[in-house]
């Protein structure tokens, strides 16, 4: 082997030496990449169901949102409901009526309905909530201005008719006195016993209101003249069973209500007990709850209020 | 030699190059260019190990998150660091968390590929 042939024998070798080692250097890096599109594929893989877990999540999440939402809503009008019973579950009833008639007024090819259409579910689920909610500004309203039974018919502190009572009794006294001078009574002592009569009214009817004001503990004595001062008579003349919305009439029709009647300043009457109606006890009691249910609904008793 | 900083953002790691010999790159790597991003990385180190290498140079990897041609720089990264192991103490913290199973098998790659190179896998 000569010279040249030596050299072009080194340069093969060489150029196999650097053939090999920039093959290694590839399928290395072939290696490489597949692991790295091996370990991609997995990740995406793993990132996409995951995705799809969330996707479920969320759309139980907006489910159960929706749910809520609805419920508070239904609470809000179940409230309203529950406040005015005269109207008989009306924010209750509207929403079945108000989406029943939207659908007949969207697929109506009536000439008034052309340009109306409900085009998806949200569309209709905003009628719904929007019916629902018709009439939640009456929360904010009170009661004895939205959902009178009478013209006349407000939150009422009754010490004005109390204190008309004592007027009246005022009046009597002063026909009395009156009386008694036509019979022939000595004038001056008549007088007297009116002067003394009227005065204990007025004492009578200070206290009264006073107590009427008083959140304080009422102590014994107090508790005991009230019902001293409750016991006076006065006579009623008018029937008291006119001008009254159904309910509270059906209640003072329980009473006797001839005239004239002999009445108390302060008392307790038929008229003044709410019952409690259509309450489940047995479903209370299923439900656990341990605090005993008050016998009435309301007691509006004059005697049995002032005397706490 | 100057330090080299660069804040981390949305899609790109914290990087700090500190020529004491403290090399750390903390959190996502997906960024839209991968190699022109780690470019001025790549030379600040290609420099380092040609001029003035500590005694001992720790590299601090904690990535988070990082796509495929993350993924392959970082082959290239541990490549610049093999071919200077010889003559440099290198010592590599791969930093996982627990939960974090792509992080932990790339830097189980990462072991298998570089024999030479000293890699720790560090689980938080």
């Amino acid at each position: 082997m000569n010279l040249e042939d030596n050299k072009l024998v080194n340069e093969l070798l060489n150029l196999q030496e650097s053939l090999g080692s920039t093959t290694n250097k590839l399928i290395k890096d072939i290696k490489r990449q597949d692991k790295i599109m091996a370990r991609s594929d997995k990740r995406q893989r793993q990132e996409y169901d995951e995705l799809q877990k969330k996707l479920e999540e969320v759309k139980v999440l907006e489910k159960s949102q929706k749910d809520l939402l609805d419920s508070f809503i239904e609470l809000i009008a179940g409230a309203i409901d529950a406040k005015s019973k005269y109207t008989g579950g009306h924010c209750n009833r509207v929403p079945q009526l108000a989406v029943k008639l939207t659908q007949i007024a969207s697929d109506s090819d009536a000439e008034a309905f052309k340009d109306f259409s409900i085009k998806n579910d949200d569309e209709m689920r905003e009628v719904s909530i929007a019916s629902w909610l018709h009439d939640c500004g009456k929360v904010t309203t009170p009661e004895y201005v939205v959902d009178k039974a009478t013209k006349l018919e407000t939150i009422y502190n009754r010490i004005h008719e109390i204190r008309t009572r004592f007027e009246v009794l005022h009046r009597d006294k002063t026909i009395e006195a009156l009386h008694k001078k036509l019979a022939g009574e000595n004038a001056k002592e008549v007088d007297i016993w009116l002067e003394k009569e009227q005065e204990k009214l007025q004492e009578d009817f200070t206290f009264l209101a006073n107590a009427n004001i008083g959140a304080e503990f009422m102590k014994k004595e107090d508790l005991e003249r009230i019902e001293e001062i409750a016991k006076q008579t006065w006579v009623r003349n008018f029937d008291d069973t006119l001008g009254l919305a159904h309910e509270e009439k059906q209640r003072v029709l329980q009473e006797n209500s001839t005239t004239p009647q002999v009445e108390k300043i302060l008392d307790d009457k038929i008229r003044h007990v709410i019952p409690r109606e259509d309450f489940d006890y047995e479903e209370y009691e299923r439900l656990g709850f341990k605090t005993p249910v008050p016998e009435v609904l309301y007691n509006l008793g004059e005697l049995y209020n002032m005397n706490r | 030699m100057e330090n080299f900083k660069l804040e981390a953002t949305q899609y790109t790691p914290e990087i700090n190059l500190d020529a004491s010999g403290v090399i750390s790159l903390v959190g996502k790597s997906y960024p839209e260019n991968t190699f022109e991003f780690y470019a001025p990385m790549m030379e600040w180190l290609e420099q380092y190990f040609e001029t003035a290498p500590a005694d001992k140079t720790v590299i601090n990897m904690e990535i988070i998150y990082f796509n495929s041609s993350s993924s392959k720089l970082f082959f290239d990264f541990f490549d610049l660091l093999e071919e200077n192991s010889e003559e440099n103490t290198i010592e590599i913290n791969w930093i996982y968390d627990a939960e974090n199973e792509s992080a932990e098998e790339a830097g189980e790659d990462f072991i298998e590929d570089f024999e030479d190179l000293n890699i720790n896998l560090v689980e938080k």
